[in-house]
């Protein structure tokens, strides 16, 4: 669910972001004329069967880059949304190869689904763009099987907490700021069950948030009841997040970098951000080519096509997350812009490494209860 | 009758096959077998199998029902969702009811015009109507606004949005056509010369009401009952839209059971409340004595 809201929050109508897009349009063209990897699509030469179905996050695919696909190569690509990791598995395990070529994973979540046989691994090293990638993201060693990958990796973002600066003044120092009487019904998360709980393990200490043992739970459980009086509601989308902010019914949430962005565009107030010291959740993802799909040469055509950089350009600039390519903080940097690259941490793909990574916790059935037992009382 | 004469000299009349009656309903059971029989035969298949994730082991088990069944906290979900259930069912009645005797009472021409003012919300998508409603009760909506505008209140009330209050009000205006109609078609059919024979033997408008007219409009009243309380069982938008971090109800469950991979739990889940569900129509069938009044009696 997480990612279904992000293709339309950014997309606001004003004269501002009109011209800042446009000029980041531009940025764009200069990228697709200055970039190894940008010259042309891989698959011009070949003949390949499609269609190339997509089953993948909101924020993954656009209009250009798809129509410049398909003019390019003759294949035309269905995406279909996904809404979350568990339910994204289930599906391509009973649809399969047949019905899905793509499947959008979350990070620790893409080793569960090589486990389950879903995904097959390919090479990309041989990929143009492959130098343009991260080193964090070529040496992920979870994501790898010799040297090939079970995912192409895409973006990436910590999970900020933001807040208010119009009610909150003073600048928060520890996640425990959450349970602040001040702040009664002005918090919201999205409602994934684990993630929730992963946060409240974060702030009781948990060694492994994603993996907690049932002492850890209990406490994480603990602090998610005492924390409900200031929870508002636990919405499904990332978007309904977005709204809340910006109408100020709720004062502090965990969204991706450009939080504070998308809430001003959808008419909000000043936010900051807030990384807890205790730790904070953070994901990366990527696409994965389905075992045994139909269409796979084209899938993997369109998975060398869209890390062109000007359209990775045209991805962060509108949905202002960090992504796995150097490309674009380059020419944000060439254009004095290191700022904005620096606010969405593009600059820091060192926060990597301190990120808990969202993933499937073992357990993952009693983090639903234990959120059952304290949501559902 | 001269006419009917004429058409039976003039065409050949073919007598229906035995099979003729079925014929109809093919295309029907077929989508039901589909869409509905197979897979609840595939659920139920899950919910007595040992399932671990996605690892079927041919063994029955009645495990995934003892989970729920002995489970406290979702057994008093349960309930809490029969509850509002029967809280939304209720109101809707409530209103419902007077609105559709009050419209057999109008005109033809101005029944026709006030019928399609009642279906005219189908005319938007289900969700526009919940979102519409959040921008009336929210902190900022229009609720609070007009109150603040008037000097009632200082600051904004936020006990409007985000609770069960807001799943109540927002399922009841959700559901009140379809009550409506029903209603109205039972009211419309009503002989309201029985209504005057009760009063003339001198029984009060109450008494004439709970003894004459509700028994003869139970149908309509029970029609409302299934269009309102069944889907409220499985209502997931307006609960996930509106209510509060504590306003998880049944269908909520089920759908975080699946998605912790939990497909034996879940399945479980669905058939206690498909069983409860059953059951609950069966026993209003019977109290209400169904049979005689849509059957004529004996």
């Amino acid at each position: 669910m997480r990612r279904t809201g992000y293709g339309t929050s950014s997309s606001g109508g004003t004269r501002r972001d009109f011209l800042r897009n446009a000029g980041f349009a531009g940025i764009g063209a200069a990228a697709g004329l200055s970039y190894p990897g940008s010259s042309g699509s891989p698959a011009r030469a070949a003949a390949l069967e499609g269609p190339v179905n997509a089953f993948t996050w909101g924020g993954r695919i656009m209009q250009k880059e798809v129509a410049d696909f398909e003019q390019e190569t003759g294949v035309h690509l269905n995406f279909i949304g996904a809404s979350g990791n568990s339910e994204n598995l289930a599906k391509v395990k009973l649809g399969g190869g047949d019905q899905y070529d793509i499947v959008g994973v979350d990070a620790l979540w893409v080793p569960k689904f090589y486990e389950e046989g879903v995904i097959e691994v390919f090479d990309m090293a041989s990929w143009p763009q492959y130098g343009d990638m991260f080193d964090q993201f070529k040496n992920l060693s979870i994501w790898k099987v010799g040297d090939k990958f079970m995912a192409q990796p895409w973006a990436w973002s910590p999970l900020v907490l933001w807040y208010n600066t119009n009610h909150i003044k003073t600048p928060p120092t520890s996640i425990k700021f959450l349970w602040d009487p001040a702040l009664r019904q002005r918090i919201s998360f999205t409602r994934q069950q684990e993630d929730v709980i992963a946060w409240m393990g974060i702030a009781t200490g948990a060694k492994k948030p994603y993996a907690m043992t049932k002492e850890e739970l209990a406490n994480a459980k603990d602090a998610l009841k005492r924390l409900m009086p200031n929870v508002l509601k636990f919405p499904p989308q990332e978007e309904e997040l977005v709204k809340l902010m910006a109408d100020e019914s709720i004062w502090v949430t965990a969204l991706s970098a450009g939080g504070a962005l998308r809430i001003k565009d959808a008419g909000g107030p000043d936010c900051k951000g807030f990384l807890p010291p205790e730790g904070f959740i953070g994901y990366f993802d990527g696409d994965c080519i389905v075992k045994g799909a139909a269409h796979r040469e084209a899938a993997l055509a369109w998975l060398q096509h869209r890390v062109q950089a000007k359209y990775i350009i045209d991805n962060f600039m509108k949905y202002r997350r960090p992504l796995a390519y150097r490309g674009p903080l380059d020419l944000l940097q060439k254009q004095g812009k290191s700022d904005y690259a620096h606010q969405l941490f593009y600059d820091q793909p060192e926060i990597l490494s301190k990120m808990v990574i969202i993933g499937p916790p073992p357990n993952i059935g009693e983090y639903v209860d234990a959120f059952n037992e304290v949501a559902g009382s | 009758m001269s006419m009917s004469h004429t058409l039976t000299l003039g065409h050949r009349v073919q007598r229906p096959g035995p099979l003729s009656p079925f014929i109809g309903i093919l295309p029907l059971t077929a989508l039901d077998l589909v869409l509905f029989v197979l897979p609840m035969i595939v659920m139920g298949l899950a919910s007595i199998l040992v399932i671990h994730e996605f690892h079927v082991t041919p063994q029955l088990t009645a495990d995934n029902y003892l989970f729920f069944l002995k489970n406290p906290l979702y057994l008093n979900i349960l309930i809490k969702t029969v509850l509002l259930a029967a809280a939304v069912t209720a109101l809707c009645l409530i209103i419902s009811y007077p609105f559709a005797y009050f419209l057999t009472k109008l005109p033809r021409s101005i029944q026709s015009t006030m019928l399609v003012l009642v279906i005219l919300p189908f005319w938007t998508s289900y969700l526009l109507r919940v979102y519409a409603w959040m921008t009336i009760l929210g902190e900022r909506g229009l609720i609070n606004r007009a109150l603040l505008a008037t000097g009632l209140l200082d600051e904004p009330v936020r006990f409007l949005l985000y609770n069960n209050f807001s799943v109540v009000i927002v399922s009841v205006y959700l559901y009140i056509p379809y009550c409506t109609l029903a209603l109205y078609t039972s009211l419309e059919r009503l002989d309201t010369s029985l209504l005057a024979a009760a009063m003339d033997l001198g029984a009060r408008p109450w008494r004439v009401f709970v003894h004459v007219m509700v028994p003869l409009t139970l149908p309509g009243i029970f029609t409302s009952f299934i269009f309102v309380f069944i889907p409220m069982l499985g209502e997931y938008v307006t609960p996930t839209l509106v209510g509060g971090a504590q306003g998880m109800l049944i269908v909520n469950v089920v759908v975080s059971q699946f998605q912790a991979l939990r497909f034996g739990v879940g399945s479980a889940m669905v058939f206690v409340i498909a069983a409860l569900t059953m059951c609950l129509i069966l026993a209003l069938r019977r109290a209400a004595r169904l049979e005689e009044i849509f059957g004529g009696g004996r």
